[in-house]
């Protein structure tokens, strides 16, 4: 897990001070961390406005198909942010811009705050709304003074959670021209692999990444805690949007035909182009190949290893198995071009074998996708609570007895679940894969990114078309859990 | 004066109709509890009277201030309310201190008010804590405070003690209203417990199938119910099959003095007596009765006795002594009509 502050520091302290000085304080350095935040508190605070307000009027108001809203809603994070980069940069090169890149992300991302921002609201007594309001608040004061109180953690946690993808964007700013700390790193490492540039802009993007990574692992638990055994006995009554229907409703059109209209078009677009120009589609079969060549044995490790680390923070709660539990949510706050940067680095230097083998990026995987994996699993295994085994002991059955007997058949449909939700994450991972993939393989991903690179925006329509559909598959998923979480309180 | 008045107040939810009509008149500084099994409509009228559902029809006037009419409609924040809902709802992102003071406007004496308000519900020095460092019963007192804090002009408590465990409930509800009497705050408390809405109102107000259908002192509504529904709702009844015969009740435990306006003679009756009425004795006066059971139930047992078909429970001090014991009714029966026969006054 230390690999790239290893890397950081090992290339930093090759440079020396003189040279890690003139290298961060020359004008470019300053370019990139303004175009960084910008985009990402650019993107973050669009998200939150739009998150917010889709949840409330999803969660809280009498919007006409708000059952079909909801779902909808979700439905863009199916896209991956830079295959909507690429259908939006195929329509207008003006969006190929830092506004347009905050445009076209925004209504990529801002799912991640309506979903748990619509849970939160949706997991709120409304009693607390009523003593306020009998307490000579009005609507708007009770909203602000009671609701979006008690729906912070939620929000937060999702405000950062986008901050920290945006800030390790790499996909989506690379094909909207936009510089920031990822697309330089990948410049210079494209240069030269062992930059001095590319390691100290590592370190600012990190410098950049991990706080907000650890706001909102903090804030998740917070998140968890406060929802424990409240039961809101009434459904609240939705508000009455009254003469804002059809503007509500007409933004909430507007919203999915700018998130997943334009893109799906163009992508429908250029397929029918590319279909015409006869272009082979069995062209398809060596990237499909090699998208499951690695998501498949990439995944069955990433859960592997996952398994332990849930198992003991669940079952054996202590400090060390805390750590364990909570350090590779921290970790998850580092960019994939980072991780993939350091994983080159330290291959060639100190394990020449390594380096260009399918295991090492399955090593960059593991890194990425460990939470994802344990959130997956958590579930699952704290359904199966130790009394159960405990209760197969006392029947007369061994430990390791009683834990295949009872606990294992138990959680195998939460482990096959989390297998498969990984498969499909690392199929749409790009910037790790595009880095780490061994000479001669290409997936799914890295097609559509070096297609549209290239401006080849008709051959990269199959590609991205297949990706989309794989994609569509976790983010249903993620859904359908969020939701019956919430509404199991 | 009058605190609270409705008047044929209706609310229907799609094609369930809710309240069908009710009118309620509260007097200034009363406590009036709302009686009545789970929907029956308690919990709507007084969503209604705080202003935080609409009502189809009917007005309710608040202290003098028409709050709600057709065509016009008071917002809860402006009807000088204090509402206490079920599990208390204590903002769970503000101390006990600002739960308190969130109704309060503006900066002068707030700290004092909210002072007061602590050490009027016994909880000084807990102003820093958070809900959810405070017990069940600390969390109800808080909840109250806050209602009470902006000095509203009537109390609206919603089932507000049926997250305690019983022993608590019953001290909880006791020293609540014991508060709001002294307060002497107007106060309309919502339950579905006959003992504690006796032990803590002036007025019950028995609530079935959308409408009041008796309003009166807790011993008024319990001894004399208007309708063999408010007796079974109000407690456990007995009733026994009797003819009217010179104003008693001929029954099978003998002949019972009737309550209430006389009935005409040989008028075939519903008989209601509670269960406490009926007292069993090992010899002397009474109907015989064979003992064919008994239950210990710690300050009591229950002994089943038969006389002809007719089974009773009857509780006693002690263990029956033999098979045979006497029956005997102490004080007057209420009387309703039979079964499948129209009211008396009609029939005559």
């Amino acid at each position: 897990m230390g690999l790239p502050l290893v890397y950081v520091g090992l290339r930093a302290w090759q440079a020396g001070p003189a040279g890690i000085a003139a290298e961060l304080l020359r004008e470019r350095t300053l370019m990139l961390l303004a175009n960084t935040v910008t985009l990402a508190v650019g993107v973050t605070a669009g998200a939150c406005v739009i998150g917010v307000a889709v949840a409330w009027c999803v969660e809280r108001s009498d919007l006409p198909g708000r059952r079909w809203w909801r779902i909808a809603a979700s439905l863009p994070l199916a896209m991956p942010a830079f295959v909507a980069s690429y259908a939006w940069s195929s329509v207008d090169v003006a969006l190929q811009s830092l506004g347009g890149a905050i445009f076209v992300l925004t209504i990529v991302v801002y799912p991640l705050v309506y979903l748990p921002v619509g849970a939160a609201l949706r997991g709120i007594d409304p009693a607390f709304e009523d003593v306020a309001r009998s307490l000579g608040k009005g609507p708007w004061r009770t909203f602000f003074t009671v609701v979006l109180p008690q729906a912070w953690p939620a929000l937060g946690a999702g405000a950062l959670l986008v901050l920290t993808h945006m800030m390790a964007e790499f996909g989506a700013l690379s094909l909207l021209r936009v510089q920031t700390f990822t697309t330089a790193i990948f410049q210079s490492y494209e240069l030269q692999f062992d930059s001095a540039s590319a390691a100290l802009q590592s370190a600012v993007l990190m410098a950049l990444c991990l706080p907000p990574a650890w706001g909102e692992m903090r804030l998740r638990r917070r998140l968890h805690v406060a929802r424990a055994g409240r039961g809101s006995a009434r459904r609240p009554a939705p508000a009455a949007l009254g003469r804002l229907v059809a503007p509500a409703v007409a933004g909430f059109g507007l919203l999915l035909a700018l998130s997943l209209g334009v893109p799906f078009a163009m992508l429908a677009y250029w397929l029918a182009v590319g279909t015409s120009a006869g272009s082979d589609l069995g062209e398809l079969v060596p990237s499909i190949a090699g998208s499951l060549g690695l998501a498949l044995p990439g995944a069955a490790i990433v859960v592997a290893l996952a398994l332990p680390l849930v198992f003991a923070s669940v079952r054996h709660p202590g400090p060390l198995s805390r750590l364990a539990d909570r350090l590779p949510y921290v970790v998850h706050g580092l960019p994939g071009i980072v991780v993939a940067l350091a994983l080159v680095f330290l291959s060639i230097r100190y394990a020449r074998p390594l380096y260009q083998t399918a295991l090492l990026l399955f090593l960059a995987y593991a890194m990425l996708f460990l939470p994802i994996a344990q959130s997956a699993l958590r579930a699952s295994i704290e359904l199966v609570p130790p009394k159960l085994e405990e209760l197969a002991r006392g029947l007369g059955r061994k430990p390791f007895a009683a834990f295949t007997a009872v606990t294992l058949p138990n959680i195998l449909p939460g482990v096959g679940a989390a297998l498969a939700l990984m498969v499909l994450e690392v199929m749409r991972e790009l910037t790790a894969t595009l880095m780490l993939v061994p000479t001669g393989v290409t997936t799914l991903a890295t097609e559509v990114w070096s297609h549209s690179n290239d401006g080849e925006f008709a051959a990269a329509a199959p590609f991205a078309v297949l990706l989309v559909l794989v994609s569509a598959l976790p983010v249903y998923v993620f859904t359908r859990r969020s939701t019956e979480v919430y509404d199991l309180q | 004066m009058t605190e609270i008045r409705l008047s044929a107040i209706e609310k229907t939810y799609g094609a369930q109709r809710v309240l069908t009509g009710v009118d309620l008149a509260v007097p200034d500084g009363a406590v009036v509890a709302l009686l009545g099994p789970s929907g029956c409509g308690k919990t709507t009228l007084l969503r209604l009277i705080a202003g935080f559902e609409r009502a189809d029809a009917g007005t309710i006037v608040l202290g003098g201030r028409t709050v709600e009419a057709p065509g016009s409609f008071v917002p809860p924040e402006r009807r000088r309310i204090g509402y206490v809902p079920q599990e208390g709802a204590l903002f769970p992102h503000l101390t006990v201190a600002g739960n308190i003071g969130f109704g309060l406007r503006g900066r002068d004496g707030r700290a004092e008010r909210v002072a007061e308000m602590l050490a009027l519900v016994g909880l000084a020095g807990h102003a820093g804590k958070f809900p959810h460092q405070l017990s069940g019963g600390q969390q109800q007192r808080v909840a109250l405070a806050r209602a009470l804090a902006p000095r509203p002009d009537v109390i609206l408590l919603d089932e507000p003690f049926n997250a305690l465990d019983l022993g608590l409930r019953r001290h909880m509800s006791e020293e609540v209203v014991g508060l709001l009497h002294r307060h002497g705050t107007t106060s309309l408390l919502v339950t579905h417990d006959p003992a504690e809405a006796f032990a803590t109102a002036d007025i019950v107000a028995v609530m079935s199938g959308g409408d009041i259908i008796q309003c009166a002192p807790p011993v008024e509504v319990y001894t004399h119910p208007a309708s063999a529904e408010v007796a079974t709702l109000t407690g456990a009844a007995i009733f026994l099959d009797a003819t009217a015969r010179g104003g008693h009740a001929e029954t099978a435990l003998g002949a019972v003095a009737l309550s209430g306006s006389r009935q005409p003679e040989g008028t075939r009756l519903r008989l209601m007596l509670r269960p406490e009425q009926l007292r069993l004795a090992a010899t002397g006066a009474g109907r015989e009765a064979a003992v064919t059971g008994s239950r210990f139930k710690g300050d009591h047992w229950l002994v089943t006795v038969t006389i002809g078909g007719l089974a009773l429970d009857i509780r006693a001090q002690d263990p029956p002594d033999g098979t045979v014991a006497f029956v005997t009714v102490a004080g007057s029966g209420t009387a309703f009509p039979a079964a499948g026969t129209a009211a008396p006054h009609a029939a005559a």
